[in-house]
């Protein structure tokens, strides 16, 4: 083992009473970003698939000891209704069997005004992504609703709201930057860092833009590693309060054995960027709450508990199963 | 070559070849994973994981962190009903314990829209060898 922090987050991943799941509630989107990989092919999730998502939580509940839930899309909060009903289930579960339960979201923030922020934390959803490109003019130029209209204002004022909630959470904003809007991105740290820079609830996140399959990669400017790793330290250097938790001994959820994406058909897969591939369905979740999963494809995409390879472990899909499916089907 | 066929031997393949290592600290092959997601170790991993217990705070940090790189991906049709229902995968009729669900109305023109299975259809290459 390379180190103590990757070897526990091997073993964590290996761990027969901790749960985590991805749900996509809908895999529909109202935002249409210029950089983003998903296609939007289906719909929102079926009352059948989230009644089997519950029976299978149930079905573990009295040997769990860890639960984690992290909602995902398209944008999750057009299907309210379901993380709203499943999070309040959860907790129940977690009362009873004495689980701990967490939960996180990844939303673009839009529908996250005050009353629905209230009601997803009270439910247990403390933890959330949510990402701007800039200031309102760089911003509402990538991050657009699928009319074409700008987005940052609502996003923003909602950011303002939450802050005055009394509630405990953790927000980590992410900041996209590229070689086109560097310069505009320092400028809004500094604004960044005088509204949220002091409250320990918000932390901020530098992630520069990366090809992840979108239609407009082709015409994406992106730094390469090495001079994105010393933008972001620049950009960490203006912040109070950077998210630093992601950046060593990674470990992505796709190669953990106990981490499942629940797909809003009710396939699952280990991937949150290679949804369209078949090499990334896993399985399927039954009606009675049973997953039926392919463990060879399981095991393909946990390898790097074996192999302990960094790369493997921080991308299965990009450093190791693609260029394995390319060579082969040329 | 079926697609399926094409997918199955790149994932043997990349097993046979990953799991050669020599006295692995964890064997990937002595893994499975039950109907519940429940992780399911030899007794010789367990020992291992044993080792780590009471160090829960660790799990209480959330990644999500993506760093992939270049793919290609067709242009996102702009969706008018972003509430229409998710389609349900074609194979879900051929699992014994589905049989009964059949019957149920929502499921009969289901298959049809299946878009997510028709798309794969055309996205792997089946090679000419």
């Amino acid at each position: 083992m390379k180190n103590k922090t990757l070897e526990r987050r091997i073993f964590y991943a290996l761990r027969d009473d901790v749960l985590r799941l991805t749900i996509l509630p809908t895999e529909q989107c109202n935002f249409r970003c210029f950089y983003c990989y998903e296609s939007f092919k289906l719909g929102k999730m079926s009352k059948e698939t989230s009644e089997s998502i519950l029976k299978l939580v149930k079905r573990r509940a009295s040997t769990l000891k860890f639960l984690h839930i992290n909602w995902f899309g398209g944008e999750p909060l057009i299907a309210k209704d379901i993380i709203i009903s499943l999070s309040e289930e959860f907790k129940e579960l977690s009362k009873k069997f004495n689980f701990k339960y967490t939960s996180s979201i990844t939303t673009n923030g839009y529908y996250l005004n005050s009353n629905l922020f209230t009601k997803l934390v009270t439910n247990g959803i403390t933890n959330y992504q949510i990402t701007l490109d800039g200031d309102k003019k760089i911003h509402n130029k990538t991050r657009i609703l699928s009319n074409g209209e700008g987005t940052f204002n609502i996003i923003w004022n909602n950011l303002i709201s939450i802050k005055k909630n009394t509630l405990k959470f953790d927000i980590m904003i992410r900041i996209h930057y590229s070689p086109e809007n560097l310069k505009e991105i320092k400028a809004f740290s500094k604004i960044l860092n005088t509204e949220f820079g002091k409250d320990n609830r918000f932390k901020i996140f530098f992630k520069n833009i990366s090809t992840l399959g979108s239609c407009n990669d082709e015409s994406l400017s992106t730094f390469d590693s090495e001079e994105s790793n010393e933008i972001q330290k620049d950009l960490n250097s203006l912040i109070d309060a950077v998210d630093t938790v992601t950046q060593d001994d990674y470990v992505c959820y796709a190669s953990e054995a106990n981490t499942f994406i629940i797909r809003s058909n009710g396939d699952i897969s280990k991937c949150t960027v290679a949804l369209d591939e078949e090499v990334n369905i896993i399985g399927r979740l039954n009606s009675n709450g049973e997953l039926e999963l392919n463990q060879d494809k399981c095991k393909l995409w946990s390898i790097g508990l074996q192999t302990e390879d960094e790369a493997h472990l921080a991308c299965p899909y990009f450093n190791l199963i693609k260029p394995q499916i390319v060579d082969l089907v040329g | 070559m079926k697609k399926e066929v094409v997918i199955a031997s790149a994932i043997a393949g990349l097993l046979s070849s990953l799991s050669a290592g020599d006295n692995p600290t964890i064997n990937i092959d002595k893994i499975s994973i039950d109907k519940a997601g429940k992780v399911l170790a030899s007794k010789d991993i367990k020992k291992g994981l044993e080792v780590e217990q009471g160090k829960d705070k660790f799990l209480d940090n959330v990644n999500f962190y993506c760093p992939g790189k270049k793919g290609n991906r067709k242009k996102a049709p702009i969706q008018k009903d972003i509430e229409k229902e998710a389609p349900i995968h074609k194979d879900i009729e051929k699992a014994p314990i589905h049989k009964d669900i059949e019957k149920a109305p929502i499921h009969k023109n289901i298959e049809k829209e299946a878009p997510i299975q028709k798309h794969i259809d055309k996205q792997i290459v089946i090679p000419k060898r």
